[in-house]
């Protein structure tokens, strides 16, 4: 490719370029344009795609969120209301049962008559909604009323145009019709014995038969225990029973249907199945009773007791007709469509529900509750564990993992046996959330999933809180209400729908104008794209044409100027070439002709350079010479046949007479020899290149020391040397000078004081000064080349000394060292010596060492060393520790010292002082004490507690005196004796004095505060005798009874103090007992709650301050009630006692498997933390007590008895902020011979 | 008609008291503490004053204290009732200005002699 383009011509050349260089661009910019606008329009589409986009996606955001808001705010209202709703109907409950507590006050106060009787119960009526006749549907398959329900009446509108807005009306709710029915089905009169005396009945659902209630199979359905219970009611209290009813099961749930019925393969009789309301509205119904019982006093004694049973009808009234719907009300109840209420009981058992099935009763044979609708496993466990029902329930927990999962057993639904206990209900988690919101007497709602739809439910506790009804927050129990999430969402949903269609409707007309645009784009390209390509296709034409007649006319002239140009090539330079234009080729003519005639100048030129440049090399040579700062000289035959001016210079002699002389005649005549002699060894070319010294004879100027170095040379064909002269004066002048000053220094080496030599590699002295023979005993002299052996005590000695001198010489230090020499004369003296190599990087040099004498400080030390070891064998023996101290830092310790602090000697020297002190300030401190003693120069003296190493501490005896006392620190001796074993022997008796003193102060403490806690109720019994016998005639009954209530309580307060001193020594002389049983403990401990607060109202302040709080009313633990009263009593009698303002106490029970805890808290003046550990200690009291009165025994009796009970006991208490006692037992198995 | 000012935090003595004084014709005030039995030794400036020694908050040693601190000349007669039987408790009482002390349980005869005595009844 490339060879075949070398060969195409100019022309084809030239026209491929233009058609490259104009041809592509526009190809390409047609390329760029179209894409260009292409590009263009599909932006256009795309952005407006986009926005359509946008603003669709906000618009259906919008509606969403509009949506969104207004189902959650209708939400609210409706959850709201519904909530509202369920607390309404528990108050309206409350109140309900509340009247019927004036109701059996009221006949307690009437004459036991069945007159009397007849007349109070025939007054007391209440209208229940009569549901009607109901018969199945023609096609079987719902219940319809017997007779259709009247259309309804005309709606009205309003009168006055400006109240249309919103005018909503509703008409009467005529369609509820009502029955009076009596309130209670009987009112009985019982006797002290059981018997009832008086029966008025209203209905014939309980026996009109006198009985003998005492015994429980003549009561309703074998189930009311009443009788034992009246016994413990004071005049004025009021007992209530449960709601008590034969329980009505039902095989079928739901629509009773005779399809439903041959589903579960049994016939179709819906009377003999429960009543369910609207499902089964023929089915038998749920007849309850609730009884209430009051004592009747007749002058001041209980002569009986009145009892009324409420019909049960009017209590499930509240719940049965109640919709939480737009209906409101219904005349029949109906579980079916899911909006309905109920009640359950402060146990969670079902008392009132659409479905009487649901509702809990008696199985009427045994007295017991029925079995009631149980999970699948429950069931199986309890087929399976051999129990009782109730035996068996009592020991598995309440709520157990309630979950949709689980399963009812199929048994119970087969066999109808499916009443409604929330406890073990654990298919329906909505119990737990039900028990959850009423569990402290509250409200609420929640939303669940049941049966498949959300569901709003709702629970309110029935403040109803007479007899047992107070054992729970709950009160009488609660209402719960459910409901269709998707009816009360309605209106929301609607404005969903409505949002949602016009956000449809928008996005079908932004979809119309999308298409419209796009079509418009694609025709407006269509357009450009073929003006485009008309255009361009044009243009490469007429770009085609002009490229091809250019390159027709440049290449014609071209080919003439190469046809000149050729023969200039060939040599002829004179040739010029013919112009025939003026234009760029005109140009090049020219210039061509104009290179032909330089290039034919040039050749002239050449020959004028070289001989011009041979000129300047010479002259630059002759410069150099001239100006040399040497001499130069070339002599051929003893003659000087060239110099330069500084040779002239040197001799003085100008260069016409050098030239007439002999070399030799420049020459000293001493020294004329030396050079002729050099001169013809160089001559001979036995010596090329000669350099020596000698003296310059000059014209009229002193001889001057010349060096003369010279080489052979060839000078005008024959053989001569160049010499260089250098003026060597001033060199000489300083070699002169040097040798004086070395004669000098030797001089003073010589005579030196020290001994001073040089020794050879070999170790031999090469020279030696006066000195050092002075010390050896020997003339310096007669040593030089001898072996310094002799002056060794040993050949090893001089042996191992020279080693240590090669070692140091070899690593370039000095060596220094203390050697025992031996004088000429066989004496020996302590040297010191020091040598050091002469050149550190020649060890040929030899060295240099410096010897003196030290046998005296030798002598002196030696006497030293002797000295002190002799003390410190005194020091180290004696049994005193001695230590002797600057600025504090340990410099000497003696054995002893060490031994009495636990350390080595080597461990403390150069330690501070304070490694034996237990801490930093007792360090300190001792330092401040001492100093100023020890400036005055006295002994400082004192008894300490110092610490070993290993952490004990010690008592010990130190005395220091220091050594300056101007500066004490500088230096300090201390003794030191180990003092412990004579400190313990004091303490030990000052802590038996102590312990002797404090017991006798609790000794006269308890007998003053015995006596305060006895004299006290002493001083109410004395007085209120005194009252009653002196004043008799004048004081009222009633005063007169307070008076002997007064005696009674203080009596009962006095065997109570009693009791605690009993039980402590009881408890000390290990005759307390632990005697386990099953104990009630929310019953046991409400018990003990009254009575501690009856005994605080005593002080003026009891109910109301008292929170109390049992997880599980219903718990059974064994316990020992007896210890348990005491642990439980006296903590909170403390409670009460120890918060005088009247600050509230809290007393909380919870349990788990294992263990049950009771917390007692109160806000009262609390407990010093110093008090804490002596708290159970018998007599100890508190210092923040004041003038509360105590015993100081109530807390070491807890402690005593929850160490039997086998309990734990935790305090936590803050001084002004309350103390809080938690008391744990272990949950004690029931054991064989318990049993 | 002679006012009697009872302080005392145990309620049955009090009302005993109350009562027992009321039926011998005086007229009966009535303090559970010491800050009570000040401010109405003060307020209704009784003719004697019957007082317990320990009561919760403010006792009846602090009580006399802060009453003769603050009335210095008044000379109303101050009757200690008390349950202790030490001699100090005594002493001490009397060193604050008592004029008698009453140990618990006390007749009620003798306290309406110490009564009339001490107001001038007698």
């Amino acid at each position: 490719m490339q060879f075949s383009l070398r060969r195409l011509g100019i022309r084809t050349k030239l026209i491929t370029l233009f058609l490259a260089i104009k041809v592509i661009p526009l190809i390409l910019l047609a390329l760029i344009a179209w894409e260009g606008v292409s590009g263009l329009g599909k932006n256009v589409a795309a952005v407006a795609d986009g926005w359509s986009v946008e603003v669709l996606g906000l618009a259906a955001g919008m509606g969403k969120s509009f949506t969104q808001a207004a189902e959650r705010s209708l939400n609210d209202r409706a959850r709201e209301e519904l909530e509202r709703l369920t607390t309404d109907t528990a108050r309206a409950a409350a109140d309900f049962l509340y009247d019927r507590d004036r109701d059996i006050l009221l006949a307690a106060q009437l004459e036991p008559s069945k007159e009397v009787y007849r007349h109070l119960v025939a007054n007391r009526t209440r209208g229940l909604i009569d549901p009607g006749k109901w018969k199945l549907a023609d096609d079987g398959k719902a219940w319809i009323p017997v007779v259709a329900p009247p259309d309804p009446p005309p709606t009205i509108l309003p009168d006055n145009p400006e109240n249309r807005q919103d005018f909503h009306y509703r008409p009467p709710e005529s369609a509820l019709r009502t029955v009076q029915r009596p309130l209670y089905h009987e009112i009985t009169f019982v006797g002290l014995d059981g018997r009832e005396k008086i029966k008025v009945s209203t209905s014939t659902i309980l026996s009109p038969a006198l009985h003998d209630v005492s015994k429980r199979e003549n009561t309703y359905c074998q189930a009311e225990g009443y009788f034992a219970e009246l016994a413990k009611l004071r005049p004025g209290q009021i007992w209530v029973s449960e709601v008590i009813g034969p329980y009505v099961g039902s095989r079928i749930i739901g629509s009773a249907t005779p399809e439903k019925a041959t589903g579960l393969g049994i016939s179709f009789a819906p009377e003999q199945e429960a009543y369910a309301g609207r499902e089964n509205p023929v089915g038998k119904k749920f007849k309850g009773i609730i009884r209430w019982a009051t004592p009747v006093v007749r002058n001041g004694k209980i002569v009986g007791y009145v009892t009324l049973a409420l019909d049960h009808a009017h209590v499930m009234s509240f719940t049965d007709n109640l919709l939480p719907t737009p209906a409101r009300y219904s005349s029949i109840a109906d579980a079916s469509d899911g909006n309905y209420a109920f009640m359950w009981d402060y146990l969670d058992r079902s008392i009132a529900h659409p479905r009487h099935h649901s509702i809990v009763g008696i199985d009427p044979a045994s007295g017991d509750y029925a079995v009631p609708w149980l999970p699948a496993d429950l069931y199986d466990n309890w087929q399976q564990s051999g129990q009782s029902l109730r035996q068996y329930l009592a020991g598995v927990p309440a709520f157990d993992r309630q979950s949709r999962d689980k399963k009812p057993a199929k048994a119970l639904s087969q066999a109808g046996s499916i009443g409604l206990e929330c406890r073990f209900l654990n298919f329906a988690p909505q119990c737990q959330g039900w028990h959850d919101l009423t569990k402290a007497g509250g409200s609420g709602s929640f939303l669940i999933q049941w049966s498949g739809v959300w569901k709003i439910t709702t629970a309110a506790s029935i403040p109803y809180r007479t007899g047992q009804y107070n054992k729970t927050p709950r009160g009488f129990g609660y209402v719960t209400i459910g409901a269709n999430i998707d009816d009360f969402r309605q209106p929301a949903v609607r404005t969903g729908t409505r949002i949602n269609a016009r956000v449809d409707e928008f996005d079908q007309h932004m979809r119309r104008q999308q298409v419209g645009m796009h079509t418009r784009v694609t025709e407006t390209m269509a357009g450009i794209a073929r003006n485009l390509t008309l255009a361009t296709l044009l243009m490469i034409l007429a770009v085609i044409a002009i490229a091809v007649w250019l390159a027709s006319v440049l290449t014609r002239r071209i080919t003439t100027l190469t046809a000149g140009l050729q023969r200039i090539e060939q040599g002829d330079f004179s040739h010029r070439l013919a112009k025939t234009s003026t234009d760029e080729i005109g140009n090049l003519t020219d210039s061509l002709n104009r290179m032909a005639y330089s290039v034919e100048l040039s050749f002239k030129r050449q020959e004028d350079y070289q001989l011009d440049a041979l000129r300047k090399s010479e002259q630059q040579h002759r410069q150099v010479v001239d100006n040399a700062s040497e001499g130069i000289l070339v002599i051929q035959d003893s003659r000087i046949v060239l110099a330069n001016p500084k040779f002239e210079q040197m001799t003085g002699f100008p260069l016409e007479e050098l030239y007439k002389l002999s070399f030799l005649e420049l020459i000293h005549p001493d020294d004329q020899d030396l050079v002729a002699a050099a001169e013809q060894h160089q001559l001979h070319g036995e010596a090329p290149a000669i350099r020596y010294s000698f003296r310059l004879a000059r014209r009229d100027h002193p001889t001057l020391w010349v060096a003369l170095s010279a080489v052979p040379i060839e000078w005008l064909g024959q053989a001569a040397t160049l010499s260089f002269v250098t003026d060597v004066t001033e060199s000489r002048r300083l070699d002169d000078h040097l040798k004086e000053v070395l004669a000098e220094r030797e001089t003073i080496l010589e005579h030196s004081v020290v001994g001073i030599a040089f020794l050879n590699p070999e170790g031999r002295p090469l020279w030696a000064n006066q000195a050092m023979g002075q010390l050896f005993g020997v003339d310096p002299a007669a040593t030089l080349g001898t072996s310094l052996e002799p002056y060794f005590h040993s050949r090893d000695e001089y042996l191992d000394v020279g080693k240590l001198v090669l070692e140091a010489v070899q690593t370039r230090q000095p060596f220094t060292g203390e050697v025992n020499m031996r004088r000429a004369e066989g004496t020996s003296f302590w040297a010191h010596i020091s040598g050091k190599a002469v050149n550190p990087d020649d060890l040929a040099r030899g060295t240099v060492w410096v010897v003196s004498d030290i046998s005296q400080r030798r002598e002196l030390e030696e006497k030293l060393v002797r000295t002190t070891a002799e003390w410190g064998i005194i020091l180290q023996s004696t049994l005193i520790g001695i230590s002797y101290t600057s600025n504090r830092i340990l410099r000497f310790v003696n054995k002893t010292f060490a031994d009495m602090v636990g350390y080595e000697p080597e461990e403390l020297i150069g330690q501070g002082s304070q490694i034996y002190y237990p801490d930093e300030k007792s360090w300190r401190q001792t330092g401040e004490r001492a100093y100023p003693v020890l400036a005055r120069g006295e002994a400082f003296a004192e008894e300490k507690r110092l610490k070993r190493k290993n952490g004990e501490i010690f008592w010990a005896q130190v005395y220091g005196m220091s050594i300056y006392p101007n500066d004490p620190a500088q230096g300090i001796i201390w003794t030191m004796i180990d003092i412990s074993e004579r400190r313990k022997a004091e303490e030990d008796i000052l802590g038996a004095l102590e312990q002797q003193r404090e017991l006798n102060d609790l000794k006269s403490r308890f007998v003053s505060m015995t006596s305060h806690e006895f004299r006290t109720p002493l001083a109410t019994i004395l007085s209120s005798a005194e009252l009653l016998r002196y004043y008799s005639d004048r004081l009222s009954k009633e005063e007169k009874d307070e008076m002997l209530g007064n005696i009674d309580t203080s009596v009962m307060r006095m065997t109570h103090m009693l009791d605690n001193i009993l039980m402590i020594g009881r408890a000390d002389a290990g005759q307390l007992e632990f005697k386990p049983a099953p104990v009630y403990v929310d019953v046991f401990c409400r018990k003990l709650v009254e009575e501690v607060a009856k005994a605080a109202m005593q002080g003026g302040n009891g109910f109301g301050r008292f929170h109390y709080a049992c997880a599980r009313s219903d718990e059974v633990v064994w316990l020992d009630e007896k210890l348990l009263q005491h642990v439980l009593g006296n903590l909170l009698s403390n409670a009460f006692k120890y918060s005088p303002n009247g600050q509230p106490v809290h007393f909380d029970i919870d349990s788990d498997d294992k263990e049950i805890r009771f917390r007692i808290a109160d806000q009262g003046i609390g407990i010093p933390a110093e008090h804490l550990p002596r708290l159970f200690e018998t007599f100890h009291r508190a210092r923040n007590v004041g003038n509360i009165s105590g015993t100081g025994l109530g807390m070491a009796i807890v402690k005593r008895a929850l160490d039997l009970h086998g309990g734990k006991i935790r305090v936590e208490s803050e001084v002004g902020c309350g103390s809080t006692f938690t008391v744990t037992l272990p949950k004690q198995l029931p054991t064989e011979s318990a049993e | 008609m002679k006012t009697i000012l009872v302080v005392e935090d145990d309620t049955f003595i009090r009302a005993n008291l109350k009562l027992f004084l009321d039926l011998e014709g005086y007229r009966v005030i009535e303090a559970g503490n010491g800050a009570q039995g000040m401010a109405m030794a003060l307020s209704e400036n009784p003719d004697l004053i019957l007082c317990d020694v320990m009561m919760p908050e403010v006792g009846g040693f602090e009580m006399l204290a802060r009453l003769r601190a603050k009335l210095p000349w008044s000379e109303v007669p101050f009757i200690f009732l008390t349950a202790s039987v030490e001699g100090d408790t005594r002493e001490a009482g009397l060193a604050l200005g008592a004029d008698e002390f009453l140990t618990k349980p006390f007749n009620l005869v003798e306290v309406l002699d110490l009564i009339r005595r001490r107001t001038g009844d007698a």
